[in-house]
């Protein structure tokens, strides 16, 4: 394995980990439960280690990227539910992405929201048309890594790290009342789905056939998963910190994607300020191509069409023209005037949803050892990926009905 | 195999999504984002007389919240009552910290009132 | 020729197919199989298109499957599977089967921007 490839490999996993919801959600949480949350970020986590490992282990091994398995192992029906839920999860969170982009860009310029937006989708179709799949990963990933400014603020701001500590402790906080449990658990949820989104399985096992892994990759594909999300990881829970203690005890629960990055202009001034927008630029500007990806891929590989970045566009015309025409819907719904943070709220619940019919094909063929040889999943795996399983199925089932009650978090 | 996948089942989920997602907000919960984008209003014009920001930042999450508050009003039951009319005062003042925390406490008052009814 | 014995429905159904030069060219979607009650069953092709949908799925869902994916259906003799394993492998290029003609149409819709693509 090579040094630099795992190197950068890592780095665009942890450039590329927050997206808009991530930044809403994180930030919310903190303000509203302190460090209470933490330990949720920290499972839902390892639950991304568990399924992208497995993801790009079967897409090394079996060569079989998500929806093919998809299909095989569930039967035509519930596929094409499964497709269709994600087909309209993933442009959701897509529009999501293009509005807290538009957003970000508006606040840097100055220039209108609505410009910035058809300017943002312009500039995300020439990435996909003209850059190798390769590099378009990396270029928004490590661009991505100006998020790092967020940790950085964190240690600046001197949160009560005792406190913090406490945070990494499974708990539910004493004294609250029906209303605040039921919106913590809220939280709970929204984190999981947002740590957890299927669109990424979907860009990381598609992405990993793009690259053509093999055996020779098991190495690679473990690192990136365990290393690069685990760092990715503590940028959320930065986020999450800093917010409890600026946002909080100021009774400011972010309603506006740009305010996260307050929590970097507190203790840097305007250079801290301009880091913390480049970084939430690409890392939401990455989140916009890999929805947009996962679509191509997910109708592609259900209907068997060609598929891929390796090939060129008229290589496979319908695979592209399906990535065109989400960028195209995902836009239309930005300039309706939706606000990207409820798009963002309802991309998480959607998502959510969809999550028990994602993983289940794969935790099955994982297990194969007709299609996995000695590669199936130990043990540990197994374990892991069984008892997350279950977790996912009863946050798909509380989802809904949290949502309804706590009014999207807001009560 | 061809599950035996329950159509409707999934329909009528799909339908309760939609339904959920075009819920209009409780006052309770329109007051409560009022008061936090008042506080963001009272946060930015702070860090701005710090010159910590940058002057479209400033400029841009101040227009941002303005924008919000008039449309929370406009979803209130009442616009006019004494939490709209709160919330207008508040989305009218000028980007100013003191002004603007005292805003925000006013609609944190408004808020403690709503949830002890 | 395959490897051992095969579940026509549950292993060759819905599996990725690949042509000789190990192109992507559709999807297993139904088996067609020829016989009378009493006698054996024989395979004696795989139907490849969303219109081998109109058997497996409800009427409102086979209308949304023909709006985004059309309703066409090609058909490829047994003899013409190479090897099943997880995918299944015809003998000849996809052109030869009428797979792929949906990608011509598809083409013809792209904006040719005349040698832009990245090398890869």
């Amino acid at each position: 394995m090579k040094i630099t490839e795992l190197t950068l490999g890592i780095l665009t996993a942890v450039g590329g980990f927050v997206d808009v919801s991530e930044l809403v959600f994180m930030a919310q949480a903190g303000s509203r439960f302190q460090y209470a949350l933490v330990w949720v970020i920290v499972l839902a986590t390892i639950g991304m280690m568990v399924f992208g490992e497995m993801s790009g282990r079967v897409a090394a091994i079996a060569k079989q990227p998500v929806f093919n398995m998809m299909r095989h192992r569930l039967g035509l029906n519930l596929g094409l539910v499964t497709l269709i839920a994600s087909l309209i999860s993933n442009t959701i969170t897509c529009a999501a992405e293009i509005g807290g982009v538009g957003i970000v860009l508006h606040l840097l310029t100055g220039f209108g929201f609505v410009p910035m937006a058809i300017a943002a989708t312009a500039v995300f179709v020439a990435t996909i048309w003209l850059l190798p799949f390769k590099w378009i990963e990396r270029t928004y990933g490590l661009l991505g890594l100006f998020m790092i400014v967020f940790a950085v603020a964190l240690v600046a701001i001197e949160p009560p790290w005792g406190q913090f500590a406490t945070g990494f402790v499974p708990q539910v906080p004493a004294g609250l009342s029906t209303q605040d449990l039921l919106t913590y658990s809220y939280f709970a949820v929204a984190i999981v789905s947002a740590v957890m989104f299927p669109y990424e399985t979907y860009f990381y096992s598609s992405g990993a056939i793009e690259e053509k892994w093999g055996e020779k990759d098991l190495g690679l594909n473990r690192l990136t998963t365990i290393v690069g999300f685990g760092l990715g990881s503590l940028l959320t829970v930065a986020i999450l910190a800093s917010s409890a203690q600026l946002f909080g005890p100021a009774g400011v629960n972010p309603e506006m994607p740009g305010t996260a990055a307050l929590q970097a202009a507190v203790p840097f001034g305007r250079t801290g300020l301009l880091l913390a927008l480049l970084g939430m630029l690409f890392a939401i500007a990455g989140a916009a191509i890999e929805t947009c990806l996962a679509n191509a891929y997910s109708l592609s590989q259900f209907f068997g069409w060609r598929w891929g970045r390796r090939l060129k566009p008229h290589e496979a015309p319908r695979f592209t023209l399906v990535w065109l025409v989400v960028f195209i819907l995902a836009l239309g719904i930005v300039l309706t005037g939706v606000e990207p943070i409820a798009l963002a709220e309802y991309a998480v619940v959607v998502s959510i949803l969809v999550l028990p019919l994602t993983y289940l094909p794969l935790l099955l063929l994982a297990g194969d050892k007709s299609y996995m040889r000695q590669h199936a999943n130990g043990w540990i795996a197994k374990t892991l990926g069984w008892a997350y399983y279950a977790l996912i199925v009863v946050a798909a089932l509380a989802a809904l009905p949290l949502f309804l009650l706590t009014e999207g978090g807001k009560l | 195999m061809d599950s035996g996948v329950p159509a409707r089942a999934i329909m009528v989920v799909a339908l309760l999504i939609a339904g959920g997602c075009g819920q209009v907000s409780s006052d309770l919960a329109t007051i409560k984002t009022a008061r936090s984008l008042a506080a963001e209003r009272a946060l930015v014009a702070r860090l701005n007389a710090q010159s910590k920001l940058r002057p479209a930042y400033s400029k841009g999450m101040q227009r941002g919240a303005v924008q919000q508050l008039v449309a929370a009003r406009s979803q209130l039951s009442q616009p006019d009552g004494r939490a709209g009319r709160a919330i207008g005062a508040v989305a009218a003042l000028p980007d100013d910290a003191g002004p603007l925390r005292l805003g925000a406490h006013r609609l944190a008052a408004v808020e403690a009132q709503r949830e002890n009814h | 020729m395959t490897i051992g014995r095969v579940r026509l429905l549950t292993q060759v159904r819905d599996l990725q197919i690949i042509d000789r030069d190990e192109q992507d060219c559709g999807i297993v979607d139904d088996v067609e199989l020829e016989g009378r009650p009493g006698e054996g069953l024989r395979v004696t092709a795989i139907l490849v298109g969303p219109g081998a949908y109109r058997t497996r799925l409800p009427r409102w869902a086979m209308r949304l499957v023909a709006l985004i994916a059309g309703d066409h259906m090609a058909r490829v003799p047994w003899g013409e599977v190479a090897y099943i394993s997880s995918t299944v492998q015809l003998a000849r290029p996809a052109q030869d089967y009428g797979l792929g003609e949906a990608e011509q149409r598809a083409r013809r819709l792209l904006p040719q921007i005349g040698g832009l693509n990245a090398p890869e």
